[in-house]
């Protein structure tokens, strides 16, 4: 082995390349080199594998509408995939976010078709608020199990999936069908309450309270960036006891601004111009999400308590902190973070705005191998669910044009996992060194003893 | 060496690169989206695109294929083929309406092939409103064509051969989801029992799902215990539960769509037929449409005058069924085919 | 005398630590040599290059004169240097027999034949234990199951499996850690017994009293190297001390008198039990004034976690009341114990008093994180934290690269050094400090001790609970002796003795109305859940 080692002539290079490289981006490259080898082996033609890479690529980013869809994709990845970081983080495996995905979009799909009354600055936070409601209690019931009666969460969510289907089938056929419609399908929700498309921008600020939601918004965001900054030292001393006139002046001003230019600015030029583009505004509150939980987790008292439960549970009862309400806590800020997830498919992708029967596939599932490719960082997290949500899209070119069975892209997917899991295969495999003071990382669950 | 291997490569690459944004061929493309029973369902997915196939085969086109996972991909795999500059797309499958009907209003120079669902103007329809007298004519559906079946004629001449072998006057069925095409074969079922036997005792349950095969066998086993002895697996994969059932029980089996003696060979020797829906040959004789030019947008139906519905061969079951319920079988038949016996569904 | 094993120039690297630098060490036949040295000081990688655990990069191993390779465990067992782990290597549900079989299994005469599935030769074994104990003086019944015996007699087990393999040199990791006095001067008596008979022993210790009862020469090591090899006559505790941290170190703790104030912490008929609702705490009735140390002395296991946890809101309580400053905190959550002024120095750092994946600045603030000036409203100040633990770190002189690293890569010593800086941050009324000083160096120990009494001198009330009667006795004003979950006698530490104390903690003597008190006690523990056993009272 070490006489290889000496003669292998790549191997300088291979090791420089892996110290330039972090270890996600090199598991990746990896697994995709080797799935170019098995795409080699079955076809026994040497351009398959590029050709299949190139549709690959093509789909996912520069056909027509290929990012837009590549970003649809990664939407309910990454809110799915924050809800499950926050479960491990708090040493639990919420194995169940695809039940709670069903249970938001079910949620989401009654209250938004409850009246069409409603101007959208009231029925749209409605609607989202209803499914990560739904989705939090329906997390949340297994958390308070587990302390109660020590029933492992990964048992009861998986269970709990199945009564979320079921349920939600029972729902869509029986109390909640469209009667107008021959198709299985909840009613449309109101048009108040739907997600608006990137493209509908323009057009939906046209009407006041729409262009006066957006401006509170845009006010509360700016007021937060604004006090965010306050609290860097140079700003400190500059701003003394002007610091809340800044922050609530800045936050106003940016909603005037918002309220009166937005309208006419958008009407005027909005480079969003393809009716047919599905991107919607879910991308944005997916973005919000991974700051908030990164907010959440790292910078206050409850995420301090949340993340000391899951690394060490007798240290945080020794503590004083509550394990049960942590516990149900954590499971209801995955749950609702999943519902979210749900909702926004039904109010933002799907076409009838509706929930239709078999509505999501594995969406739950891929998303535990993100937050592990991730590590549970929710930045991570934005890049792992658009790079899944990329392969999810492209694959489909991939297979148009180069024959290439789309399955393979789970074997990638597969693989990356794999050495992400286990890096010392990688480090093999680049002749890298184990770093000096491997860290230890604090582990994803806790075993399965609960 | 290995440089050279590595240049060639590239200059594959580029080379193909450029024939991806070169094009003109003047091969038609065919594309065909399937819906969430995926492209091996052994029923009407796999006979749709046995059909893309056959034709594509013949006429010398290329044709391709996308399964679509879930709901909310029928729009953006549309799209793809669209966006590859596909000149026919076929879509399968009822729960693809508004998705067909979307894109083909957005793709007005390429041409859709809608299996299994009719527009009619409808109240709060997106795909078709009240607004339009005809949705083809003047709805906006100029280049789709819809390609429908009289599932309940096939649907009678089964229950008329389930009616005539029933021992215990009980015949039932597992039932997909609670849709036309789904509705259409139930009512024709029962009512063709009741012709034969009117005492025939029916049962029917729909399971809201297509490809739940442990759901469908779950039916099937209960409805046995409640007396049926012929069972009609009337909804992909969860119909072929049903059947399963049946075989279990070592009872009488009818399949669906296609002749399911030759797709699902684990109940071959229980099956008495099938009521088939040759969506294959409705999708070639529409692809010959295209290639001849007399496509035409609106509702091409299949039928038993057509041919475009009827029951499989009996197969193994030949000898076991007695003549005179063969007769009742044709004389069924002929009733349909003429219009003197109506199978009792109203839309 | 000659000499059984020499080790020269032993050097070990391990990335970023030079593990043992150019080491010798010279084992004579016959004789028990002591191997003393703060944690990390090199002893346990020089003993695992013996052990072939790991190889040494540069130097020589010599056994009886003859230059030897030592390749893996196996392979110095074959040699005949036998080990005993402080961790003991035993499967507890097999009996004694089986477990010195495991590795080495004797086959029946005769079912060689049946290769895999021949049979094992129980008896023959069993009967060679038995010689081996008896030439030892080492009491193992063969056929007990592990997992009956007592941690001393589990020790002698692995004692007697080195034997068994033909050892003759036996290298003892910290033997005593899991020792009452007692039992630690029984195990004395056996390896004065095994030299006597031609083996050889290494002893790894940090206690030095037990250097000094055992011990014919002693080595210490201090950062990889080895400081020196003296025989007991010619060493001092000091001298040893300072040789091991490479400073004087003040062993005894000057302390001014008690100066007991107001009652803080008042326990009356406590009960508790524990997970396998067996009653380990009963009827303790303790009370503890401000200014004073009431130490709890007692051998591991009788109750004293129990109490502990009970005191301070981690374990419910089954029977009794406890006060602290005058609020009945008997059945309260553990903030608000911690609220009302208790530090608590948890007896196992890395299950309780420490989340090892943290930092240090979150470790610090790990009881308090919630109060200002570490959190404005929900928001944690992170600069205020890295002050804090900056400051801390100075204070309580905590080794360690920064305030960022991680609690789980610092070494024991400073590990609870981080824990006592915490508890000892906050305004203190009441400190429960539980094995504060459990496997830590000379240096950190005395830091510790130090720190205590301050805190006693400031007009806390302090509750300590050791195993360690060295540090009992030289902290507390009272001492009580807890034995099977009875607080036997409470005695005044100036007039204590060691004898005394120890024969209490085993169960013997006592005050005169404790005995019939004991057997009350043991009644009611079963008493409630059997209406039999009430019958026979």
């Amino acid at each position: 082995m070490s006489e290889n080692r000496k003669t292998n002539p790549f191997a300088p290079f291979l090791s420089a390349l892996g110290r330039a490289l972090g270890m996600p981006a090199l598991a990746l490259l990896t697994a995709f080199i080797i799935g170019a080898i098995v795409i080699l082996l079955t076809s026994g033609d040497l351009l398959a594998a590029p050709t299949a890479y190139w549709g690959l690529i093509r789909g996912a980013l520069f056909k027509q509408r290929g990012l837009s869809e590549s970003l649809v994709a990664s939407i309910p990845y990454v809110l799915l995939s924050l809800g499950l970081s926050v479960g491990f983080k708090s040493g639990l495996f919420n194995i169940g976010v695809e039940g709670q995905f069903y249970i938001g979009a079910l949620c989401a799909a009654w209250a938004g078709q409850i009246t069409t009354g409603l101007p959208a600055i009231i029925h749209l936070p409605l609607a989202l608020l209803a499914g990560a409601i739904g989705g939090a209690i329906w997390a949340g019931v297994p958390g308070y199990l587990k302390m109660r009666t020590g029933a492992h969460e990964v048992i009861s969510t998986m269970m709990m999936n199945y009564v979320a289907f079921r349920l939600t089938e029972y729902v869509i056929t029986d109390k909640l069908r469209d009667v107008n419609s021959t198709t299985i399908q909840t009613p449309s929700v109101s048009p108040a309450a739907e997600l608006w498309t990137f493209a509908a921008i323009p057009q939906r600020l046209q009407d006041p309270l729409n262009a006066l939601g957006v401006a509170l918004v845009l006010a509360l965001l700016t007021a937060l960036v604004v006090r965010a900054l306050a609290d860097r030292p140079d700003w400190k001393a500059k701003l003394g006891a002007r610091r809340g006139l800044a922050i609530g002046g800045s936050g106003l001003l940016a909603g005037l601004i918002a309220f009166v230019a937005l309208p006419l600015l958008t009407n005027a030029w909005w480079p969003f111009t393809d009716a047919y583009d599905r991107l919607h505004t879910g991308l944005i509150m997916a973005v919000l999400a991974a700051v908030g939980v990164w907010w959440l987790m790292e910078k206050t008292t409850p995420g301090f308590e949340l993340r000391t439960v899951g690394a060490n549970p007798n240290a945080a009862r020794y503590a004083g902190m509550n394990i049960t309400r942590n516990v149900v806590l954590a499971m209801a800020i995955s749950g609702g973070l999943a519902g979210l997830a749900g909702t926004i498919e039904v109010l933002g992708v799907s076409i009838c705005r509706c929930l239709p029967l078999f509505f999501s596939s594995g969406y739950g599932f891929d998303s535990i191998a993100i937050s592990l490719l991730a590590r549970n960082d929710p930045f991570g997290i934005l890049a792992a669910s658009f790079l899944f949500g990329a392969m999810r899209n492209g694959a489909d070119l991939m297979e148009l044009s180069s024959g290439v069975s789309k399955y393979i892209i789970s074997l990638i997917q597969a693989l990356a996992l794999l050495f992400v899991a286990a890096p010392a295969i990688v480090r093999w495999m680049y002749r890298m060194k184990a770093p000096a003071g491997e860290e230890k990382q604090a582990p994803l669950t806790r075993g399965w003893g609960g | 060496m290995k440089k050279v291997n590595l240049l060639l490569v590239l200059v594959m690459i580029a080379a193909l690169a450029l024939s991806a944004c070169g094009g003109g061929s003047s091969k038609l493309k065919i594309g065909l989206v399937t819906d969430v029973g995926g492209v091996n369902d052994k029923s009407f997915n796999q006979s749709a695109w046995a059909g893309v196939e056959k034709a594509a085969k013949e006429f010398g086109w290329d044709a391709q294929y996308i399964e679509s996972k879930q709901p909310t991909d029928y729009e953006k795999n549309i799209d793809q083929f669209a966006t590859e500059n596909y000149d026919v797309i076929v879509t399968v499958g009822f729960m693809m309406g508004d998705a067909t009907a979307a894109k083909a209003k957005q793709y007005p120079k390429i041409k859709f092939a809608i299996i299994d669902n009719a527009y009619f103007p409808t109240k709060d329809s997106k795909a078709c409103d009240d607004t339009a007298k005809d949705c083809y004519a003047d709805g906006g559906l100029k280049n789709v064509t819809s390609l429908m079946f009289q599932e309940d004629q096939v649907g009678f001449l089964a229950g008329v051969l389930a009616g005539g072998m029933s021992k215990t006057g009980t015949i039932c069925s597992v039932a997909g989801m609670e849709i036309p095409p789904v509705v259409r074969f139930v009512v024709g079922y029962q009512n063709g029992a009741k012709w034969i036997k009117p005492e025939t005792n029916t049962l029917n349950v729909y399971v809201p799902s297509f490809i739940d095969p442990a759901k469908g066998k779950e039916t099937g086993v209960s409805m046995i215990g409640q007396g049926c002895d012929v069972i009609f697996g009337v909804g992909g994969n969860t119909g072929n539960g049903g059947l399963l059932a049946a075989k279990e029980a070592g009872l009488m089996g009818i399949g669906v769509d296609v002749d399911q003696y030759l797709t699902y060979a684990e109940v071959k020797d229980i099956l008495l037929t099938s009521a088939a829906k040759n969506v294959d040959v409705a999708v070639y004789e529409y692809l010959k449409t295209v290639k001849s030019g007399a496509v035409k947008a609106g509702i091409n139906t299949a039928n038993v005058q057509n041919g475009g519905v009827g029951l499989a061969p009996y197969h193994d079951m030949d000898s076991k069924i007695p003549a005179e319920v063969k007769t009742k079988v044709d004389e069924a038949l002929k009733g349909l085919k003429d219009g003197s016996i109506k199978t009792g569904y109203q839309p | 005398m000659t000499i059984a094993l020499q080790a020269t120039g032993i050097t070990k690297r391990f990335p970023g630590v030079l593990a043992n630098d150019h080491v010798n060490f010279t084992l004579k036949q016959g004789e028990i040599h002591a191997l003393l040295g703060e944690n990390g000081a090199g002893k346990s990688t020089l003993m695992n290059i013996l052990y072939g655990l790991y190889q040494p990069d540069e130097g020589e191993i010599l056994l009886n004169g003859q230059r030897i390779q030592i390749t893996s465990p196996h392979d110095a067992i074959a040699q005949g240097i036998g080990m005993v782990h402080q961790h003991f290597m035993l499967v507890p549900p097999l009996t004694v027999t089986e477990n010195i079989m495991l590795g080495q299994e004797s086959i029946q005469a005769g079912s060689q034949a049946l290769g895999p599935l021949a049979l094992l030769d129980r008896r023959s074994v069993a009967k060679r234990i038995r010689e081996l104990s008896q030439r030892y003086g080492l009491a193992v019944d063969p056929d007990a199951t592990v997992q009956d015996l007592t941690v001393g007699a589990q020790q002698r087990v692995e004692i007697v499996k080195a034997l068994y393999r033909e050892a003759q040199i036996l290298i003892l990791d910290e033997p005593t850690a899991v020792l009452t006095p007692q039992e630690a001067d029984d195990l004395f008596v056996i390896l004065r017994n095994l030299v006597a008979q031609g083996k050889s022993i290494i002893f790894i210790t940090h206690k030095l009293r037990e250097v000094f009862a055992v011990a014919d020469q002693i080595s210490v090591m201090r950062a990889g190297k080895m400081a020196g090899s003296v025989q007991p006559a010619q060493a001092t505790r000091e001298l040893l001390a300072e040789m091991m941290v490479g400073r004087a170190v003040i062993l005894t703790i000057d302390k001014t008198d008690a100066n007991p104030a107001n009652v803080v912490l008042q326990v009356e008929n406590l009960r508790v039990q524990d997970d396998r609702r067996h009653t380990v705490v009963n009827d303790i009735s303790l009370s503890v004034r401000a200014g004073e140390i009431l130490g709890i002395a007692g051998v591991q296991g009788n109750g004293q976690t129990e109490l502990t946890e009970a005191l301070t809101g981690l374990r419910k309580v089954v029977g009794g009341q406890v006060t602290i400053l005058s609020q009945d905190t008997t059945h309260v959550m553990p903030r608000q114990i911690s609220e009302a002024g208790v530090s608590h120095v948890p007896e196992d750092r890395h299950k309780h008093g420490l989340v090892l994946s943290f930092s240090l600045r979150d470790n610090f603030v790990l009881c308090t994180y919630y109060q200002p000036p570490f959190a404005k409203g929900i928001e944690i100040d992170f600069p205020v934290l890295e002050e804090n633990a900056r400051k801390l770190i100075k204070m309580f002189d905590v080794r360690t690269p920064g305030a960022s690293t991680s609690a789980g890569s610092l070494s024991g010593g400073n590990q609870q050094k981080v824990i006592i800086a915490r508890e000892l941050s906050r305004p203190v009324k009441l400190l429960i400090a539980s094995q504060p000083t459990r496997g830590l160096d000379v240096g950190s120990i005395e830091f510790i001790h130090r720190r205590i009494v301050e805190a006693r001198d400031q007009g806390a009330a302090v509750l300590l609970i050791s195993a360690e009667l060295d540090e009992i006795m030289s902290l507390s004003d009272r001492i009580a002796v807890m034995y099977k979950g009875h607080i036997l006698s409470t005695l005044d530490a100036s007039t204590a003795t060691r004898e005394q104390l120890g024969l209490l903690m085993a169960g013997i003597g006592g005050a005169e109305p404790h005995a019939p008190a004991q057997r009350s006690g043991n009644n009611r523990r079963n008493g409630p859940d059997s209406p039999l056993e009430a019958m026979n009272v």
